[in-house]
């Protein structure tokens, strides 16, 4: 019996001090760390770790928000997490927040191979990179080149390549991380705002003349489209739109093609479908020959009632 | 002299890795970049040492008089586990990027038999303090002799073009075994 | 006679000289068309100041200078500007040229030589040189004026003629030094005394004995001829100063850091001309080579001219020519048409026949480290090709290497050659160049 108790006593008995120590130096050698981080890293943030932020991972980005609040700065952004985050993080942290837009990347280029011409017999290149050191495959050097590595970079999966040549974004899957616009090394691809229904599929700055030889539908910056609509601008010989829902008879004024009204056809279908393209096709030809006949109505009209001040005239100087 | 077949045995020849198999799960977990190899065979240097003093004062100056022999694995436990604690508070405060990188496998040297191995054998083999001094501390040099040169053969690995089946863990632990074979050949160095 | 000197590294690739190393250079006629890109040089793009229906005379200027490290353009023919249109440029992207429509007549403005040259102020130099757009012609078009203007606290030492032409094929500076001789000695003498210094050097690869002789006895005790082995790249500026002075420029730094300045030929020759004749940089000599071309051989033609043109002058291709070439094999770029201008930096041009052409698939590599043993300048291509592969760009920046990357390797394509992994080991320190530019600029 004895030697149970002495045991248990001496059992306890370093339990007890090495508890005694452990609360002792954990005084001595606290770091402060703020709980809210882990708040924020396991339940506000996507948690993908994708780095589009800027920050190494997740749990980083959570300090540089702590230290932001903290310091009464800007908070830094999660791209993926959207406004939906931004807000939940505002609201967690007390904070007013003003609401942001929704974005979704965009591939400024349309050029399949049946209307970009070809600028050389090339192989042993896999991909846009490399592409890019010898100024690329296509004639029009500001295109897609179309070897993917848009899509290998994009961590949602929400890139895909048409015909090897040219790559399509699914606004769908698109959180606007960023990541293939930093990866693009011709800038092709650009993070426009969701709900924008109108786009110019094209990033060519290149002269008229250069343009045309070089692609079917590329902007040749001939200010048509600016015309019908003025939240189209022309830089460089290439048409930018700013709006959010273009008129209709930009896109049917346009002489190559380049503007696609997305409640119309979607990006895809504009850049993938010969359908799609023939369905477009029609419209602007029912626009165009609707407008020639009230043109010849308005011409017809004129005509009539010259007419009749002529006879008038006559019908005066006779009398 | 003693003292130096002791250090030579516990760096080489009974190497706690590479011969004795002991503490495999920080060798493979924290190899994977020289720099928190190195940092981490610091914190088992420094626990291994502490522990092994700690335990060995503590069995033959209580557990021995109290007749209490039998609960050396209780007791070794408990203090190794407090002290890891402790050494987990130190690095946190002092190198925060070196408590991020080894992460989990801090507190992990707690579980580690090569901690255990070393208080227990000392008892077993019946050194004086400054003998299981030696022989702790060497065998943590030992440790992280091993964890080293494992660490940097890994990151050459890494970058090799390895078939896809044998990526990672696989490839890893082949040279492993060869470096452990390579460690057999210091067996004849000490007779005895 | 002593061994010639040389530097650690490099490689022996087949050179294929003969083609046109006797050959005299011949005096390509005038070209109908000529476009003149705005960028030929390091630096800023020059700046137009001409418009359509313009019309200009040989020799006039075209467009500014767009900085201090830039260099003015000049009309190389007489004749109407048609405008500014993008053409093709060797290192891929099209750039704006002009383009000036040649009226037969080849009228030049009036030229104003310096009088005295040896006697007047250095900047007096200086300035006509910056005036006439001269730029290193021997591949890099470095403004020659701004490099004989080193900061006040780097002492020069010597002045190197760079008469190595190591790469293959190309004869341009063979048959200057051997044509030339004269002016390219005064040229050189001048550019030694606008630097103030007074320690010559000219260095010839052994290939060329009879180059040797002739600016031996020119330049006589005014200077050291010395005869360098034959060994890719010799020619490189670093490796020029290391086998002439035994000089190591440290990884990064320019020549002027151990106190040398090394000119080309071609550029020496185009000093002269400029300050002696008053002749701005128009044409320059290029050897048109290669087992695709009927007649290859070294032709004085002016900027602009299209490649497709001097072909058609020279004699045309063969049957299978297959591949074109701007430079050599070694440093040049494959271009995707003979429509593509001449110039300042063209040195060759290079047709390939379809059997010369083997591409293979790359496997991984093997460590057999002849890429390490090739590298003039003491890098381990072997490292950075298989993380560059593997995009592990940080592991590059935690081993220190961006810089070596980035600035020092001058891609001579020595690893390249030696590779029995047939692995394109330039085309992956170009990937990673373009990679870290690509960051900074979106950062």
């Amino acid at each position: 019996m004895n030697e149970i108790i002495i045991a248990v006593v001496v059992l306890a008995g370093i339990g007890l001090v090495a508890g005694i120590l452990l609360s002792y130096f954990s005084k001595v050698f606290h770091v402060e760390q703020d709980p809210r981080i882990e708040e924020i890293n396991e339940n506000i943030l996507p948690g993908a770790n994708c780095g589009a932020c800027g920050y190494a991972g997740c749990i980083d980005f959570a300090r540089a928000v702590i230290e932001a609040a903290q310091s009464g700065e800007k908070l830094p952004e999660c791209p993926p997490g959207g406004p939906d985050v931004a807000q939940e993080l505002a609201s967690f942290l007390g904070l007013e927040h003003e609401g942001s837009e929704r974005k979704t990347a965009l591939v400024k280029c349309a050029g399949t191979s049946d209307r970009a011409t070809e600028r050389a017999y090339i192989r042993s290149v896999h991909d846009c990179r490399t592409a890019a050191l010898f100024g690329g495959n296509k004639e029009c050097q500001y295109g897609c080149m179309g070897y993917g590595d848009c899509v290998k970079a994009c961590p949602y999966d929400a890139i895909h390549i048409y015909q090897g040549n040219i790559a399509i974004v699914d606004p769908e899957k698109c959180t606007a991380c960023g990541i293939c616009v930093d990866v693009c090394p011709n800038d092709v691809i650009e993070l426009v705002p969701a709900n924008r229904q109108t786009h110019v599929l094209c990033n060519s700055q290149a002269p008229t003349k250069a343009t045309r030889s070089a692609c079917s539908v590329g902007c040749i910056g001939c200010k048509l489209c600016q015309r019908k609509d003025k939240d189209f601008s022309i830089e460089n010989n290439l048409a930018i739109y700013n709006g959010n829902k273009g008129k209709e008879e930009a896109a049917y004024a346009c002489p190559n093609d380049v503007i696609v009204n997305t409640w119309q056809f979607p990006v895809v279908a504009f850049v993938e479908s010969t359908t799609a393209r023939e369905k477009f096709a029609a419209r602007k030809a029912e626009y165009k020959a609707q407008e020639k006949a009230k043109r010849k109505k308005a011409a017809a009209a004129r005509k009539a009632k010259k007419a009749a001040a002529a006879k008038k005239k006559k019908e005066d100087k006779s009398e | 002299m003693e003292y130096l077949l002791i250090a030579i045995n516990s760096v080489f020849i009974g190497n706690l890795i590479l011969a004795k198999f002991l503490g495999i799960c920080p060798f493979l977990g924290v190899s994977k970049k020289v720099s928190t190899a190195l940092g981490m065979s610091m914190a088992v240097m420094f626990v291994m040492t502490l522990a092994a003093t700690v335990t060995w004062i503590l069995f033959h100056f209580l557990l021995e008089p109290l007749n209490l022999q039998y609960l050396r694995t209780i007791v070794f436990i408990l203090v190794i586990a407090s002290l890891v604690q402790l050494t987990e508070m130190a690095i946190q405060k002092i190198s925060p990027a070196l408590y991020e990188a080894l992460g989990i496998y801090l507190p992990l040297i707690t579980t580690n038999c090569a901690i255990l191995g070393v208080a227990i054998n000392s008892i077993e083999k019946e050194y004086n303090f400054l003998g299981m001094l030696v022989y702790a501390f060497f065998g943590a040099v030992g440790f992280g002799l091993a964890l080293l040169l494992f660490s940097g053969i890994r990151e050459r690995l890494d970058i090799s073009s390895v078939p896809k089946s044998f990526r990672g863990a696989a490839s890893s632990l082949i040279v492993a075994g060869i470096l452990s074979l390579a460690f057999m050949g210091f067996a004849g160095l000490v007779p005895g | 006679m002593s061994k010639a000197k040389t530097f650690k590294g490099g490689i022996h690739p087949s050179y294929n000289k003969h083609l046109s190393e006797h050959k005299e250079i011949v005096e390509a006629p005038l070209p109908k068309m000529v476009a003149l890109p705005l960028s030929q040089h390091i630096g800023a793009p020059a700046n137009p100041i001409v418009k359509r229906k313009d019309k200009v005379k040989s020799g006039q200027l075209i467009a500014e200078a767009g900085g201090f490290i830039s260099a003015p353009v000049h009309a190389s023919i007489s004749g109407t500007i048609k405008g500014i249109e993008p053409v093709e440029h060797p290192l891929g992207k099209k750039v704006d040229a002009i383009i000036i429509e040649s009226d037969g007549k080849d009228e030049w403005i009036d030229l104003n030589p310096v009088d005295n040259p040896f006697d007047v102020d250095p900047d007096t130099i200086k300035n006509k040189i910056k005036e006439a757009g001269i730029v290193g012609l021997g591949g890099a078009t470095f403004p020659s004026n701004v490099k004989l203007s080193p900061p006040e606290d780097k002492k020069i030492e010597f002045i190197i003629l760079n008469g190595a032409e190591c790469e293959p094929y190309l004869t341009t500076d063979h048959r200057l030094m051997v044509e030339k001789t004269e002016e390219i000695v005064t040229g050189l003498k001048l550019a030694a005394q606008v630097l103030g210094v007074n320690k010559i050097y000219i260095g010839i690869e052994t290939n060329k004995p009879d180059a040797i002789k002739k600016m031996e006895k020119k330049i006589g005790n005014d200077g050291q001829v010395v005869p360098l082995q034959v060994k890719y790249p010799q020619g490189s500026e670093k490796q020029l100063i290391s086998a002439i002075t035994g000089r190591e420029t440290p990884p990064t730094s320019l020549p002027m850091e151990v106190g040398a300045v090394v000119f080309n030929v071609g550029t020496t020759l185009a000093i002269y001309e400029a300050v002696f004749k008053g002749k701005p940089l128009v044409e320059r000599v290029v050897t048109l080579t290669g087992h695709g071309i009927k007649n290859p051989g070294n032709f004085r033609t002016r900027f602009g001219t299209y490649v497709a043109e001097l072909v058609d002058f020279s004699g045309g291709y063969k049957e299978d020519a297959a591949k074109l070439v701007l430079g050599g094999p070694m440093m040049g770029r494959a271009v995707p048409t003979d429509g593509i201008p001449i110039i300042k930096g063209t040195g060759g041009i290079l047709v390939m026949t379809q059997s010369e052409l083997i591409v293979r698939e790359y496997s991984d590599c093997i460590r057999c480290g002849k890429c390490i043993e090739a590298c003039p300048n003491n890098h381990n291509p072997q490292l950075l090709g298989i993380l560059i592969e593997q995009e592990k760009f940080d592991k590059i920046s935690d081993e220190q290497l961006e810089e070596i990357v980035l600035d020092d390797c001058f891609e001579c394509g020595s690893c390249t050659y030696v590779c029995p992994a047939h692995r394109p080991m330039v085309q992956f320190f170009q990937q990673a160049k373009s990679y870290y530019n690509n960051k900074k600029k979106k950062r």
